[in-house]
């Protein structure tokens, strides 16, 4: 959808043009540093946040107390209209064609240049670059006790071709393993006995551009229970059932999603795991059951579903599964996503090494981007860890690579400080803007928002509130303690028990300002210290960042540099020092070398 | 050719220099007991922190730079040591930097010290081959040395790890792994209540308690480095009590020689008298101060004031009483002294109950309960119990007498430390303001991050393995 609104014919193939935006696992989006994948999503000109406002059926900010970098928007989709949504969008898109149809083979010309696709029924599409976007597809299998089939998510048929196609180029392939738990009849659950959750009131909206009056919508409500020990007993007698321990499974599954089985094998002492119910949509008469998610056979799961609280009668619409599926080793890409060797050939999404659906948008646009930009003849537009998210994950994804499916983590981010939901329109929508997804009016609104911003963030910190009971009373009131002489509006934000909006009766200078603005004069006045202190980080990382390393170095000739660090930099071959320096296994001093001999060999 | 500023300076010079607000330390004359140690500290805070630590002669002088000017080294008024320091500002300097060379005395101890005070003032001290690298970064150093100058950082960064890594088999070793582990773990807890914020409910307020155990852990381990300098350098012993109870006697007595005038007349001792006087393996500064008390004589009042200050700094207070009559309001404004710096700055003091050979109306066991503090009765004149107190003061001393046997050597130890005890006390500080646990955890995360440094670990995913080794979560 980038590269055809930035002026290129693209023909989109899906295995089915009914799973577009399907989501086979959980039905929400967000959560914790994913929820900053969608903003910044959206701050690039991305369409996830947008369709999610449109669709969602309850919403939360979590993670309210624990400081505004980490703020979590999560919200639960109706999966049918969310995926009914993203298609309306995507055909109104002028010069996107959308077929059905299984890829079978690259076309690889002499120059060793992508230059099209060939179908299983050997139709032949040509084009200057081809983006993968394989999800849980390639040469899939699900497992559900001894029962294999070769398919694809949620029944649907799986992609067999192309594995050995990428094969053939050189790509080096891996086999990832995820899982999804039962689906159950939402009328067959004893809600009573559940612990229920409501959504916020207001909501908060993923996009930076949806209205509040767009938003008003009656929530649905979630439920959450516990497993017991009758569950973890029924799972350990049947445990020579499951393709996990039986050996059956080959691929590797991810530490931070375990299947119900192996969280109690690997937390024995466990008594009790939470469980979270969840509809998957307004209309839909089934519940999504996070927590257990499983690949035991069908007469374990029935048993073990009905041994939770409410879930007596519990009847099982559709069986949980693991699903093994083909993916690439991610170090072979660039951050551009594409692979180094194979030029107009990107990459994105689980065939990368990811798992998760904003981890997927994420990269799917960047490399959308990336692929009309080389169609167009102009550099890439790349996102370096101190801007994004999404350039902490690709920069894992193609330098660190990963051996489990890789999920976002706020403590990934190490610049997550300035990297916070609330300003990921600050950070990114100019890279929107020169790609062509953000409107120039768009951008000029940004700019003043900016603009007002750093205005009142001077004001507030020069502003002297002069003592008097007035404001002695206030503080009192909030357990602060009183002022003697003039003081900083600044110091008073700063004051854990106060904010910027609460002092507003005693700064009679104050002109009315946008609700946005008002918040990020909060924030970047309050935590100034820890803010300033991440910045100065990240100045000397963005100028480190600036000093290419050509990639012929043979880092075994350079002298000075331990064992190790030329290893792991002859691997990666990193495109700069700021890359190489996340890299495990190079300390401060192999940078030193290696920058002394970088200058004596520009000499 | 033009001196590089930093804007004309390319990417590749400006990716490594050190971050904006780093000023960079180290002793730049080979150790050993050289006639001259010079200290060289470069960057933004290199004149103000040489500016907090010397005090020229001749204030009135300006203070030109790239001149030499004499003066002392003084650590919150106390003068440690001659010096010759020379400012020198960017960009015309071997870093391009702003620069400053303390010259003092040669010998580890001395240089050791005006480094440490450069590091409490803010300074850090300087990576293996940092000084070089600047300099050749900037041009200073002729390009065909390039592979001279990267074999020095390559072997120093080597033998750098490799003695952090002989020095860490042991206890040290386990200790600081220990305190990692330990800040790791709360960490993870934060992180992973951060991240899964549904299935788990915790907040780093309620691991205060653990956290200040590391702290306290920490401490320990850079005050063992302090004993260990101390044992090295000698034990700095200051003699105080009130006038004429017997000081410069007991002073001699210990010498066995009559190194301090003593008379009847109270108020002899002006200045500090001091000597060395080795006592088995150990090494004593043995200082006499005046006798404290009010006084109208100027020069006898800036002998009280040295005195207190001398104590202040010492490692071992004597304080010594008359025996032979009841203590008065003299007596216990001393007392309240002694006491203050033991509570508050940790020292270790003895009471010597001296005329033994006199009458004794002070109850020595009583004091004693009182104090808290080991009294000896003595006889400074006829060289009574002055054995015994030697014998006191080398169990105080005695490496067995330490709860800890860790003894932290190295420089680079200490200073890694100090910089972990601060990050931590800043974590405890957020917690203590009410900041959200975010902000905690980025603390932390900097201890834990300085602490690699004496383990010699890189970038890595430590605190994620930890978060899903130790934490149940997922779909």
């Amino acid at each position: 959808m980038a590269a055809a609104r930035m002026g290129c014919s693209v023909i989109m193939f899906a295995m089915h043009l009914d799973s577009i935006a399907l989501m086979p696992c959980n039905p929400n989006i967000g959560g914790s540093s994913k929820g900053h994948l969608v903003r910044e999503i959206d701050a690039l000109g991305g369409e996830m946040a947008k369709n999610i406002d449109k669709t969602f059926i309850q919403s939360r900010m979590l993670n309210k107390s624990k400081g505004p970098a980490v703020y979590s928007l999560r919200a639960q989709a109706d999966k049918r209209r969310y995926s009914a949504e993203m298609l309306n969008t995507l055909r109104r898109v002028d010069n996107l064609h959308i077929r059905q149809a299984e890829i079978v083979d690259i076309i690889v010309n002499e120059s060793k240049r992508a230059a099209g696709v060939v179908t299983s029924t050997s139709g032949v599409a040509r084009a200057r670059a081809v983006v993968l976007c394989t999800g849980t597809y390639l040469k899939a299998r699900c497992l559900c006790g001894d029962t294999i089939d070769k398919t694809g998510p949620n029944g649907l048929k799986s992609a067999m071709g192309l594995s050995e196609s990428l094969d053939r180029l050189g790509i080096r392939i891996k086999r990832f393993k995820t899982g999804t738990p039962a689906r159950i009849d939402r009328r067959s659950i004893d809600y009573t006995q559940l612990e229920i959750q409501h959504g916020d009131v207001p909501v908060i909206p993923f996009s930076f551009d949806t209205r509040q009056e767009d938003l008003r919508r009656e929530q649905i409500p979630c439920y959450v229970t516990y497993t017991n020990e009758s569950t973890h007993a029924i799972l350990r007698e049947n445990l020579h059932h499951s393709p996990m321990y039986s050996g059956v499974i080959e691929g590797v599954g991810a530490r931070y999603c375990p299947s119900i089985e192996d969280k109690i094998v690997r937390f024995a002492d466990r008594e009790r795991h939470q469980v979270f119910v969840e509809p998957e949509g307004e209309d839909s008469g089934e519940m999504y059951i996070s927590g257990m998610s499983t690949s035991m056979p069908e007469d374990v799961q029935e048993a073990m579903y009905r041994t939770l609280p409410g879930f007596e009668k519990a009847r099982v619409t559709r069986l949980g599964y693991a699903i093994e599926y083909d993916c690439v080793d991610g170090m072979q890409l660039d951050c551009s996503l594409m692979f180094k060797h194979v030029s107009g050939l990107f990459s994105a999404g689980q065939i990368n090494g990811s798992s998760g659906y904003e981890e997927a948008a994420a990269q799917g646009l960047i490399a959308g981007i990336n692929a009309a930009r080389l169609c167009q003849n102009k550099p890439p537009i790349t996102i370096s860890r101190s801007e994004g998210y999404i350039g902490v994950l690709i920069d894992d994804l193609v330098t660190k690579g990963t051996n489990e499916p890789y999920r976002m983590l706020t403590s990934r981010a190490e610049y997550r400080l300035l990297l916070r939901q609330d300003n990921a329109d600050q950070r990114l929508m100019k890279k929107g803007y020169e790609a062509g997804l953000i409107s120039r009016k768009r951008y000029e609104q940004l700019i003043t928002k900016i603009e007002a911003i750093e205005k009142e963030i001077d004001r507030v910190e020069t502003h002297v509130i002069p003592p008097g009971d007035k404001i002695n009373r206030f503080l009192e009131e909030h357990s602060s303690s009183r002022v003697i002489t003039g003081v900083l509006l600044a110091e008073l934000i700063r004051r854990p028990e106060l904010s910027y909006d609460m002092l507003a009766p005693f700064d009679t200078k104050r002109s009315a300002l946008p609700a946005e603005v008002a918040e990020q004069v909060n924030i970047c006045v309050k935590y100034r210290g820890y803010i300033l202190r991440q910045s100065l980080q990240v100045e000397q990382f963005k100028r480190s960042e600036n000093t290419l390393l050509p990639i012929d170095i043979d880092y075994f000739s350079i002298n000075g540099l331990r064992i190790e660090a030329r290893q792991k930099l002859n691997t990666i071959k990193p495109l700069n020092l700021g890359m190489a320096s996340k890299i495990a296994g190079v300390s401060p001093a192999d940078l030193s070398v290696l920058a002394i001999w970088l200058k004596a060999r520009r000499a | 050719m033009s001196p590089p500023t930093a804007k004309a300076m390319n990417h590749l010079e400006m990716s490594l220099l050190p971050l904006n607000s780093d000023t960079i330390a180290a002793i730049s004359t080979p150790p050993g007991r050289g006639g001259i140690g010079i200290v060289r500290l470069s960057g933004p805070d290199a004149f103000r922190i040489a500016r907090e630590i010397f005090k020229p002669k001749n204030r009135a002088s300006s203070a030109k730079p790239f001149k030499l000017r004499y003066g002392h080294i003084v650590d919150d008024g106390n003068i440690l040591d001659e010096a010759l320091v020379s400012l020198m500002p960017a960009p015309k300097t071997y870093t391009t930097q702003n620069m400053a060379e303390i010259n003092c005395h040669g010998g580890n101890a001395c240089v050791r010290r005006v480094l440490e005070l450069a590091i409490r003032r803010g300074a850090r001290l300087a990576l293996p081959g940092e000084f070089t690298k600047l300099a050749f970064l900037c041009g200073r150093i002729d390009l065909s040395q390039a592979e001279a100058v990267m074999s020095v950082i390559g072997a120093e960064n080597d033998f750098a790890l490799k003695s952090a890594a002989d020095q860490l088999s042991g206890t040290l070793g386990n200790k600081i792994r220990s305190v990692k582990e330990e800040i790791l773990s709360v960490q993870a807890a934060i992180e992973v209540a951060i991240d899964y914020p549904e299935e788990f409910d915790f907040a780093a307020r309620s691991l205060k308690p653990k956290l200040i155990g590391v702290s306290g852990a920490i401490d320990k381990m850079i005050q063992s480095g302090v004993f260990s300098n101390m044992l090295a350098e000698g034990i700095n012993m200051v003699i105080i009590g009130k006038p004429n109870v017997g000081k410069s006697s007991l002073l001699n007595a210990m010498l066995g020689r009559d190194r301090a005038i003593v008379a009847e007349q109270s108020g002899t001792t002006r200045d500090i008298v001091s000597d060395r006087l080795p006592l088995g393996d150990l090494l004593i500064n043995i200082m006499d101060t005046a006798g404290i008390r009010e006084t109208c004589d100027a020069i006898e009042s800036m002998g009280v004031e040295r005195g207190l200050l001398a104590a202040g700094d010492a490692h071992l207070i004597i304080w010594v009483i008359d025996g032979s009559s009841q203590m008065d309001d003299e007596d216990e404004r001393v007392m309240e002294f002694v006491k203050k710096v033991i509570v508050d700055n940790g020292k270790l003091a003895i009471c010597a109950v001296n005329k033994k050979d006199l009458p004794t109306v002070v109850n020595t066991r009583h004091l004693r309960s009182r104090l808290g503090m080991p009294c000896v009765r003595v006889s400074a004149l006829a060289n009574e119990g002055v054995d015994e107190l030697k014998e006191e003061i080398t169990r105080l001393f005695s490496v067995d007498n330490r709860d800890d046997d860790t003894l932290v050597t190295n420089m680079r130890h200490i200073d890694v430390l100090t910089r972990a005890k601060q990050a931590l006390q800043s974590a405890l500080q957020a917690i203590d303001n009410g900041l959200p646990d975010d902000f905690v955890s980025l603390d932390l995360g900097e201890a834990y991050h300085c602490l690699g440094e004496i383990t010699g670990d890189t970038a890595g995913d430590d605190l994620i393995y930890r978060i899903f080794s130790t934490f149940c979560v997922g779909k």
